[in-house]
């Protein structure tokens, strides 16, 4: 527990250098007042619109206030719009969730097959064709692959919806071009981990009393695969969102990622730092789940975070 | 150890002609190997690294990579088996064959429980089983990981592995080289046993020819790939024939040559050593004063891993180090070079104490340390002469070609061939790259060399070798050695004084005659009834006689 404590501590600490370094890097890098009105503007509108803003605060003091707005979940007002910037996040959330959770599903169920078994296959055909794609796939740009998609299914073939959500149609193409790239990471990813944990002597233990290569892949490589993934998982969390930026810009998704490019454009101070705010909770989140889960699976870590119990590994010869 | 009756019975186990080729590779792993093995009975196989005594095994098991090219046949229970064929090997593995390594820790899934372990081999209670590799109260174990238990009991839980589907030969390699010599003499034991009881037969494969001795009834000694002598124990140690058995008995040292130059070839006999001028007496050069070095656990509590270990080291003399993996053999020596911190207690170099704190370049120079891992001591990319300058470019030690003759120098004493001296640590074997970090130690003369397991990892010819290099070296400079070491029989051969340490404590020290005659502490005793000896007769003059 006193681990666990520590733990979320460290996240926390980590969730306030986001906000400050999210806070001030926007605040030198322009004016928002004069991104809002253009440069022919007189001098008085500008500064009853800084005023009604707060922008005529010294910076440290814009900082506390907005940390104490966050504390209160108040992000503060979209300048564009004058909506509360959560409100419009939040509106945006369902389109671009329902298109992650898709996308981690699929890239996975894609992914550590095509790993485990081009491990399995190792220098083989399949293990090179493995590796083949996967560089191809991810060394393709997202938006390029989403218009290459588009082209081939919308415009060509006329079977998907080429932007926007129309049906459960509408999913298959943003979802494919991000999943199609994290795919690859997760395959080459499991391929590597999986060749690995098969050199480990305890798969010699095994061959010499008898197991078949099956059950030996199924009871140790599998397990000891998972670790790894659990790790890139919570990486890839980070991934999907850049992506997310690009591929619903291609396909006109009307979610998070567009907002963001929107907010950016438009100095939109409010809604960037809560989109960047609520992605890198996620991350933070996503890491400590992961860590969390290391205890759960590998029991080397969960007897290290034990404090009572300390098993004395010298001179208990039996 | 295998009665009359058995030895007339059929062997369990023949090999006949067996040949490994690797892809790229001149020279055979394996050439013409044939043998065989009886029910109930443990052959030895004894050779150094590169012999192919493990590769025989592997092919023997289907276990070598793809890139092997075999031959050969085997017949096993009445079934002739094609050693090209690997499938046809794997088909015999778990109930017909098995096979334990050397490594324990890692024998063994570290995501996975004891009773995992053995649910994946057999549907039946694997308490007997357990018992049977030699754990006498298996069950509080069965929930156990890896990481949660002992070297010996992994190597148990494994040994049980091998066992679960009750095969009829067991092959070990060097199954009890990872381990402390009480650990090992208990898994000898439960091997013996199971040759016995179970009729089990045993390849047991090793470099150590007192294990060979204690255990096994036959020996096969394989050099380069061949068998260049199989027969009964007794016979091959005091009598050997072949050239190669006779220089690897010489290479061990016998408690009758104790501070002597092994002799392993003509000049080694020439040049024998006079008896070594100790300087005793007089103020200690190295003085370790009731130190205790205490490491933070993770949960928060304190280890001592070494406690209240008072020690002095005087010019010119070699004071033995020994004791199980963590007693804190190394955890003191550290403390003399600032790679370990001091709790308590004052290290003293030639009376002035040494604050790593606040270190002095003149310290490093006095007191060097060699470790036991030569590969990982050397910097893999750069070439050896400009290793064992290093030491002297960092303490600008004269002109740059003066360093440079001098590197030459004391690469030549340690006897490295000039042609090494521009090669990467890569292109050297184990032995040589250990001569170059000794050449490195001692290049800038220090007054101390603390020799940290260093020779324990090469085979017995070079460490030989290693060990008249160190003689030598005393001899001429009046350095002085802190020997550490888990090899009685080397300490024994090396060292004017020892000191036990148990726990972390120095529970006896003396000199070295003296404690190895009448030990006085428990656990010295103990310590020294486990170490497996040679018959005292073993390769006596062998090679001293042919020589003279």
């Amino acid at each position: 527990m006193r681990w666990l404590v520590i733990r979320i501590g460290r996240s926390l600490l980590t969730l306030l250098l986001l906000i400050a370094f999210t806070f001030f890097t926007l605040a030198v890098s322009g004016d928002p007042a004069a991104a809002k009105f253009g440069p022919d503007i007189d001098q008085d509108t500008l500064e009853a619109f800084r005023e009604k803003w707060g922008l005529n605060y010294p910076l440290w003091k814009q900082f506390l206030i907005y940390l104490d707005g966050i504390w209160r979940l108040d992000f503060g007002l979209s300048f564009r719009t004058g909506r509360p910037a959560l409100d419009l996040v939040v509106s945006r959330l369902p389109a671009t969730l329902s298109l992650m959770l898709p996308t981690m599903l699929f890239a996975i169920a894609l992914g550590v097959p095509l790993g485990i078994n081009a491990a399995m296959h190792r220098g083989k055909a399949a293990d090179r064709l493995t590796i083949v794609v996967a560089v191809i796939a991810l060394a393709i740009p997202s938006f390029l692959l989403g218009l290459l998609l588009m082209f081939t299914f919308s415009v060509w073939l006329g079977w998907l919806p080429p932007s926007g959500i129309v049906d459960w149609r509408s999913y298959i193409m943003p979802a494919a071009t991000m999943a199609i790239a994290t795919a690859a990471v997760y395959a080459r990813f499991t391929r590597s981990a999986m060749v690995e944990v098969m050199s480990h002597p305890m798969v010699e233990t095994a061959q010499a009393s008898g197991l078949p290569r099956r059950i030996i892949q199924r009871a140790h490589g599998l397990p000891n695969v998972l670790l790894p993934l659990i790790t890139i998982t919570a990486l890839e969390f980070g991934n999907i969102v850049t992506y997310a930026v690009v591929v619903e810009s291609v396909f006109a998704w009307p979610g998070v990622g567009r907002l963001l490019i929107e907010g950016v454009a438009r100095r939109d101070y409010a809604v960037v730092q809560a989109i960047i705010l609520m992605t890198g909770t996620t991350m933070i989140l996503a890491n400590l789940l992961a860590d969390i889960a290391y205890g759960y699976v590998d029991p080397r870590i969960r007897d290290a975070r034990r404090p009572a119990r300390w098993r004395k590994i010298q001179g208990t010869s039996a | 150890m295998a009665s009359a009756a058995k030895n007339e019975t059929q062997p369990l186990l023949a090999v006949q002609g067996l040949g490994v080729r690797f892809a790229g590779v001149d020279d055979p792993a394996c050439d013409g190997i044939g043998f065989d093995v009886r029910p109930g009975e443990i052959l030895g196989i004894v050779g150094e690294s590169g012999s192919g005594k493990s590769v025989t095994c592997r092919a023997l098991m289907g276990m070598l990579p793809e890139t092997a090219m075999i031959s050969g046949r085997m017949r096993f229970d009445g079934q002739d088996v094609n050693l090209s064929d690997a499938r046809q090997c794997a088909r015999l593995r778990g109930a017909g064959l098995s096979m334990i390594f050397q490594d324990p820790m890692s024998a063994l899934d570290p995501l996975m429980t004891v009773r995992g372990h053995m649910a994946l081999r057999t549907k039946s209670d694997p308490v007997p089983i357990l018992q049977m590799a030699g754990l006498a109260e298996p069950g509080p174990l069965l929930g156990s990981y890896a990481h949660q238990m002992s070297g010996g009991e992994c190597q148990r839980v494994a040994i049980g592995c091998a066992l679960a589907r009750n095969p009829k030969l067991l092959i070990a390699d060097e199954p009890t080289t990872a381990l402390d010599v009480t650990v090992q003499k208990g898994i000898l034991e439960q091997i013996r046993r199971l040759a016995l009881q179970q009729g089990t037969a045993v390849i047991f494969v090793t470099h150590d020819l007192a294990v060979i001795y204690q255990l096994c009834a036959r020996v096969m000694v394989m050099h380069r790939g061949r068998v260049v002598e199989t027969g009964p124990v007794d016979q091959v140690l005091t009598t050997p024939q072949h050239a190669y058995t006779k220089s690897l008995l010489a290479a061990i040292p016998r408690p009758d040559q104790r501070g002597q130059r092994l002799v392993l070839s003509p000049e080694d006999a020439r040049t024998s050593l006079a008896a070594p001028p100790v300087v005793q007496g007089n103020a200690p050069i190295l003085r370790f004063e009731d130190i205790t070095v205490r490491y933070k656990r993770p949960d928060g509590g304190t280890v001592d891993a070494a406690k209240n270990v008072s020690l002095s080291l005087h010019r010119g003399e070699i004071l033995g180090l020994v004791g199980e993996s963590g007693s804190g053999k190394s955890t003191v020596a550290k403390t003399a070079v600032g790679l370990a911190p001091l709790s308590s207690g004052e290290v003293r170099l030639k009376g002035a104490p040494l604050d790593w704190a606040r270190p002095k370049m003149a310290w490093r120079r006095e007191v060097q340390y060699i470790f036991q891992d030569p590969r990982g001591a050397l910097d893999p990319a750069a070439r050896v002469l400009r290793q064992v300058r290093l030491p002297l470019d960092i303490h600008k030690v004269g002109t740059k070609p003066e360093r440079d003759v001098r590197a030459r120098d004391i690469l030549a004493e340690t006897r490295l061939d000039e042609n090494l001296f521009h090669r990467k640590p890569s292109a050297l074997s184990g032995g040589q790259r250990q001569r170059a970090t000794i050449a490195r130690a001692l290049a800038l003369q220090p007054e101390v060399v603390i020799c940290d397991e260093s020779i324990s990892a090469l085979d017995v010819s070079i460490q030989a070798r290693v060990l008249n290099l160190l003689m030598d070296l005393r001899e001429k400079f009046g350095i002085a050695i802190l020997f550490i070491s888990h090899d009685l029989g080397v300490i024994h051969h090396l060292c004017d004084r020892v000191a036990v340490m148990h726990g972390g404590q120095v529970v006896e020290k003396g000199e070295t005659g003296q404690l190895f005659t009448a030990p006085q502490h428990d656990y010295t005793q103990k310590l020294l009834s486990a170490i497996p000896l040679l018959p005292a007769t073993a390769g006596t003059g062998a090679l001293l006689g042919e020589l003279a």
